[in-house]
């Protein structure tokens, strides 16, 4: 069973009562757990989340509901949410998936 | 509303707690390892042996040391000898100068005797003289001229220049020393009186201070003729050495055992120090040897304990996964209903990642009057609870496209359906009404990718605006998109499984279904979808695909 394949890597940093996820590589089944080991890290007194996605090469749909998942909690009503899409392959997937109107997306 | 897949928190018996394991062991009176008793007995016997030998050592050191003392002592002998030889050869010297002048004589001998000299008594003999008394004599009267036997044996024993010695030990007149000394005619006869008890008043720094002595005269250590000895008991107690030294005509026997250790109390008491010592180190030897073997036994506890958990779980897993790939299959019947004018075919392949199957659905719903709902759907995440809830989505959609809903508010009623629950899953779903007789498909799509159709103008993917995958948005508008298809159409629904790939963008997997779909547009519908699957699927694929496909028979 070959999983290979870039990894994925996270960083996270926080300024002032920003905190910022950035995330570079290829999200999937394979290293979601990165990306949501690190999202359990956010700092729930941070007032925004900006998660940076326009670094990946690759997202499927587990990375999408962990995107989700972080919508979920931070989003719609919360409205502490920043999603930065940038990339290709994000912002492809979004489209497909219809979920442009459904994530806070800013520009980067 | 969605199935727990927590396992259950209670006691499985079968389970072996690795904690419960090793406290059951530590309760129990576990026998010492053998290693560790062996490891006491070894370093004892050790420690036994050097004891032992360090005893041998030391006693072959005292012998030799006592040898050595008994030896240097005789030497000591040797000039007291010459002293006691020497007053009584002048005497009998002088005599014979003086042709035995009793007074000469007396004058002489004045200096040698008297109660803190050396001798009780001097006299002058002549042997060639039949009296038995002497010629002259100074001091306490010889009582060998009382045992006229005596004084004549006395006599004969002298012979020219050598001290003659005799024993007066069991005299009447008390134990004495008698000396005897010619010269020419003459015959000097010293007494020496002994202490009836024989015991010596030698001081405390003499050469004998630290050793228990007994003089004898001869060679016998008999107490018929001891001299002198500090001891109270004899014979002599342990270990002796014995010296003889020529006395005149007779012997002097040493004897002299240590009263302490010669060379030195640490060396006497060294063998217990190291026995004491060994057994020490032995007894902390076999402990943490002890200690050694009862860590390595838990570590091995461990270890098998854990094996063991791994196959458990590895059978739980195997077995996890057996259910839900007979869930999947019980849930995705390949056999679908009859429809009049339209051909049907479908695949599911479950993702071959090693996890559980995921949650890809296909349905077709047959109504009247020849018209059919499409259903494909794609639940988010894996194992058996994403397909349970993909069943869940499943009757939803069957039943309200039964009940004569439009593709639009199937969805949102999906969406609500899930939204209603925990919120913690989302599917993708594509709904398509087919209308068999008009060629017209109607396709709502949340989330979903477009399908592609195949028919005379080639092959191109439906083009609309994909609302939200249900369960994300608290409510999604789904917007319906009509197209017309042509002859003998080939309509192909599928997951994201079937064209999506790692490292490249979504485009390159739908153009590859394109490409080949076109390829094989030719191709009875079971052989298109075969060919789909070969050219699309990699040996190892992490995602479940679905497909699918409707033709029109015409």
């Amino acid at each position: 069973m070959d999983v290979t394949g870039e990894p994925l890597t996270i960083t996270s940093q926080r300024k002032g009562s920003v905190h910022r996820v950035v995330a570079v590589g290829e999200l999937d089944l394979a290293t979601a757990e990165v990306l949501q080991r690190a999202l359990l890290e956010v700092d729930d007194g941070a007032e925004i989340i900006v998660l940076d996605l326009s670094g990946l090469t690759f997202i499927d749909s587990t990375g999408l509901r962990l995107v989700l998942d972080l919508n979920e909690r931070y989003g719609g009503k919360a409205d502490r949410l920043r999603v930065v899409a940038g990339s290709p392959a994000v912002e492809r997937l979004l489209d497909i998936v219809g979920l442009r109107d459904q994530l806070p997306l800013i520009t980067p | 509303m969605n199935t727990d897949d927590e396992p259950v928190r209670g006691v499985d018996p079968r389970s072996t707690s690795v904690d419960a394991v090793l406290r059951a062991r530590d309760r129990s009176l576990a026998p010492k390892s053998r290693l560790a008793v062996a490891v006491f007995i070894v370093i004892l016997g050790v420690a036994a042996v050097l004891a032992v030998t360090s005893h041998e050592i030391y006693d072959h050191n005292e012998d030799r040391l006592l040898n050595l003392r008994v030896r240097e002592l005789g030497l000591v002998l040797t000039a007291a000898v010459n002293a006691t030889e020497t007053p009584v050869a002048s005497a009998a010297a002088f005599a014979n100068a003086t042709e035995g002048s009793p007074a000469k004589f007396r004058e002489f001998a004045k200096v040698y005797v008297g109660p803190h000299r050396q001798f009780s008594s001097l006299s002058l003999w002549s042997p060639s003289s039949s009296t038995s008394s002497p010629l002259a004599f100074v001091g306490s009267s010889p009582v060998i001229q009382s045992e006229p036997g005596h004084a004549k044996a006395m006599l004969a024993a002298t012979r020219l220049g050598r001290l003659a010695v005799i024993n007066e030990l069991n005299s009447s007149a008390g134990p004495s020393i008698g000396y005897a000394f010619a010269s020419g005619d003459y015959v000097a006869y010293a007494r020496q009186k002994l202490l009836p008890s024989r015991h010596s008043r030698l001081q405390a720094n003499s050469a004998f201070a630290d050793l228990n002595y007994a003089f004898y005269l001869g060679h016998t250590r008999n107490s018929a003729n001891l001299l002198v000895t500090n001891a109270s008991t004899l014979p002599l107690r342990g270990p002796t050495a014995s010296e003889l030294t020529p006395f005149g005509s007779s012997r002097l026997l040493l004897v002299i055992t240590p009263r302490d250790s010669l060379g030195g109390t640490f060396f006497e008491r060294l063998p217990w120090l190291i026995l004491a010592f060994g057994l020490g180190i032995a007894l902390a030897a076999a402990v943490l040897t002890d200690r050694l073997v009862q860590r390595r036994r838990r570590a091995e506890d461990l270890a098998r304990s854990l094996d063991h958990s791994v196959a458990e779980n590895q059978r739980l897993y195997a077995e996890q996964r057996g259910i839900a790939q007979e869930l999947q299959h019980a849930l995705l019947p390949e056999a679908l209903p009859a429809l009049e004018g339209l051909e049907a075919s479908v695949r599911y392949l479950p993702g071959t990642q090693g996890l559980d199957v995921g949650g890809d659905w296909y349905d077709v719903v047959s109504l009247e009057p020849a018209t059919v709902v499409l259903v494909v759907g794609d639940v988010s995440g894996r194992g058996l609870r994403a397909a349970t809830t993909m069943a869940s989505l499943r009757s939803t959609a069957v039943a309200y496209a039964a009940d004569g809903d439009d593709p639009g508010p199937i969805l949102e009623k999906l969406n609500r359906l899930v939204r209603s629950g925990p919120h913690d899953y989302f599917a993708t779903v594509l709904c398509a009404r087919v209308e068999i007789e008009s060629h017209r498909v109607t396709v709502a799509s949340a989330g979903h990718l477009a399908p592609l159709v195949l028919d005379g103008a080639g092959a191109r993917f439906v083009e609309f605006r994909a609302g939200a995958p249900v369960g994300v948005a608290e409510s999604s508008q789904y917007v319906e998109t009509t197209i017309t298809v042509g002859e003998a159409a080939t309509v192909i629904a599928y997951t994201d499984g079937l064209v999506e790939r790692r490292g490249e963008v979504l485009d390159t997997g739908l153009e590859r279904l394109r490409d080949a779909a076109l390829k094989a547009v030719a191709d009875p519908l079971e052989l298109l979808v075969a060919h789909l699957v070969e050219d699309l699927l990699q040996d190892e694929n992490s995602d479940d695909t679905a497909i699918l496909a409707v033709r029109w028979r015409d």
